[in-house]
């Protein structure tokens, strides 16, 4: 596949080997008993991803359907440089912005205003932006008198607020998302659909991974289906989606309004 | 399936890796620094006074053993003195080291999360403890005062002692922090280790009276190559007036670098696994 300057993001052959431990030596204890009796350590390794090779192009929208295990989370990890390539490449032109699992990247006993400078430091702001952003993310987030509480005394929905709202305050030109956005309520839903409106307008491009096939055939222009680690199919949304789940009632691409 | 190549590549382009220039690493270790101090501290002037409970405690409790129990003395300085300026520098040393070791177990939440600069967890940690030490460190300068140490002109020296102490903190840090997601009980190990470490270094007894009489020339030489030997014996000098201890100090550098070496390696490389480990 040719790459161009075009593609906001390139996925050249890319492999990830991880360990399968047997009997994994925990501690130094057990590393000692180890080496006393001469035993190895047992591990073998499995392949998450093989020989996976995808474009995406600036300001498109890319969905990615599989089966639980098929490597869907591992690929937007790699992507975002949480986890290194085993084997082969990756490059990406431009920021990439990361919302994964919820409440990934919160500290449990931190203020929710606290968690915002923080996330805002490792997504690499300065504390002068951070500072000028925050009260509009608190505004954004609706947490009310909540965000001064510690996050763990968060609902499911507050968590998913907070970390939406920190996300849709980042300028990147790749936005990764994983399967975080069901559980937001119906208003939620609408925000959300507004967010990708706007993504779609300043030309940020999107890498979505969800099971629920209609919001990926709605929100995507092309998708990926992986299996047990491979691109079985790739190409125009609809049609991906269909091959992975034949039965599957599949709403068209949204128009954006005003777009 | 095609052939596996032995090769692998994750890039950024353009001004697009935030952590490509040294303003946002510096950013994140000052922000992880503040929160550690904030921490510690819960923004109130008795986070500071309970910090200094344990080393006074520690001085009373030593000072009893020496003066009283073991009946031994050191000329020319009080005691109490002498333990609270090695003591506070150990404290520096053991407390930031096992607190880095700590640090990237408590920073999965990041490192699962985000990808950031793992190393700024460690140096912060450390930092956090560097500035603990600086802040005290006028208390240290009154406290020996009351108890008659004249300050001469060895105390201009202090930045560099302080400079060594970190270097040996980071390097022993970096080591402990790099091993620690992949063995559980390393924590626990190493405040062991730490403990005899504590007793293999100059802070409760003065190796010119307390040692060098009682033992062989090969057997000092052998003690002297601990790096935190001479470390330690260097802040001692410079607060309390004493010859500089330059061949330890040389023997404590050569350490310190050797500590920072393998450290930055094997942290670079461990780093890559934490992923996995954590």
């Amino acid at each position: 596949m040719p790459e161009s300057a075009d593609d906001i993001l390139s996925i050249d052959r890319l492999w990830r080997r991880f360990r399968r431990w047997k009997e994994r030596p925990r501690t130094l204890k057990d590393a000692a008993i180890r080496l006393v009796r001469r035993e190895g350590v047992a591990y073998d390794s499995f392949w998450a991803l093989r020989d996976v090779s995808f474009n995406v192009r600036r300001g498109e929208a890319l969905g990615l359907c599989g089966a639980n295990g098929s490597g869907k989370s591992t690929l937007l990890k790699v992507i975002a440089g949480i986890v290194p390539p085993t084997y082969w490449r990756v490059v990406v032109r431009g920021r990439v912005a990361a919302f994964l699992e919820l409440g990934a990247g919160f500290h449990p006993e931190l203020s929710g205003r606290e968690n915002i400078a923080l996330n805002g430091v490792i997504m690499g702001l300065s504390e002068r932006e951070i500072a000028r952003k925050t009260d509009s993310i608190i505004e954004f987030a609706e947490l009310g008198e909540f965000i001064d509480s510690p996050v763990r005394t968060y609902s499911a929905g507050m968590y998913l607020r907070l970390g939406f709202a920190i996300a849709c305050h980042v300028d990147c030109d790749l936005l990764l998302i994983d399967e975080v956005l069901a559980v937001g309520d119906a208003a939620f839903q609408q925000k959300c659909a507004a967010w990708f409106d706007a993504l779609r307008a300043r030309n940020v491009a999107v890498v979505l991974v969800s099971h629920f096939l209609p919001t990926l055939a709605e929100m995507c222009d092309r998708a990926v289906w992986l299996d047990g680690g491979e691109a079985r199919a790739e190409g125009e949304a609809r049609e991906t989606l269909q091959r992975y789940c034949p039965y599957a009632v599949l709403p068209p691409r949204r128009e954006v309004r005003g777009a | 399936m095609s052939a596996v190549p032995d090769f692998s590549e994750y890039r950024l382009e353009g001004a697009a890796d935030v952590w490509a220039g040294w303003r946002a690493r510096l950013t994140l270790i000052k922000h992880l620094t503040r929160r550690h101090l904030a921490e510690r501290y819960r923004g109130s002037a008795l986070g500071f006074v309970w910090s200094l409970l344990n080393p006074l405690l520690m001085m009373l409790v030593y000072s009893f053993v020496f003066r009283v129990v073991m009946r031994a003395q050191i000329p020319g300085v009080r005691y109490e003195a002498f333990f609270l300026t090695g003591y506070l520098a150990w404290n520096f040393f053991s407390v930031g080291a096992q607190n880095a070791a700590s640090s990237v177990v408590e920073g999965r939440y990041l490192i699962h999360k985000a990808r950031l600069p793992h190393v700024a967890l460690p140096l912060a940690a450390i930092l956090s403890n560097l500035v603990n030490y600086v802040v005290v460190l006028p208390l240290l300068l009154i406290f020996n005062a009351i108890f008659g140490v004249r300050l001469g002109p060895s105390i201009l020296l202090l930045p560099l002692a302080v400079l060594l102490l970190s270097a040996l903190t980071v390097g022993v840090g970096l080591i402990l922090a790099g091993a620690a997601p992949f063995f559980r009980d390393l924590l626990q190990v190493s405040g062991v280790l730490f403990t005899a470490w504590f007793f293999a270094t100059p802070i409760l007894y003065h190796l010119q009276y307390q040692l060098a009489p009682h033992v062989s020339p090969a057997m000092l030489l052998l003690y002297e190559m601990n790096p935190t030997v001479g470390a330690t014996r260097f802040i001692q000098a410079v607060f309390l007036n004493e010859a500089m201890p330059w061949r330890e100090i040389a023997y404590s550098f050569l350490g310190a670098i050797a500590f920072l070496a393998i450290g930055i390696l094997s942290f670079g490389r461990l780093s890559k696994r934490f992923f996995e480990a954590l």
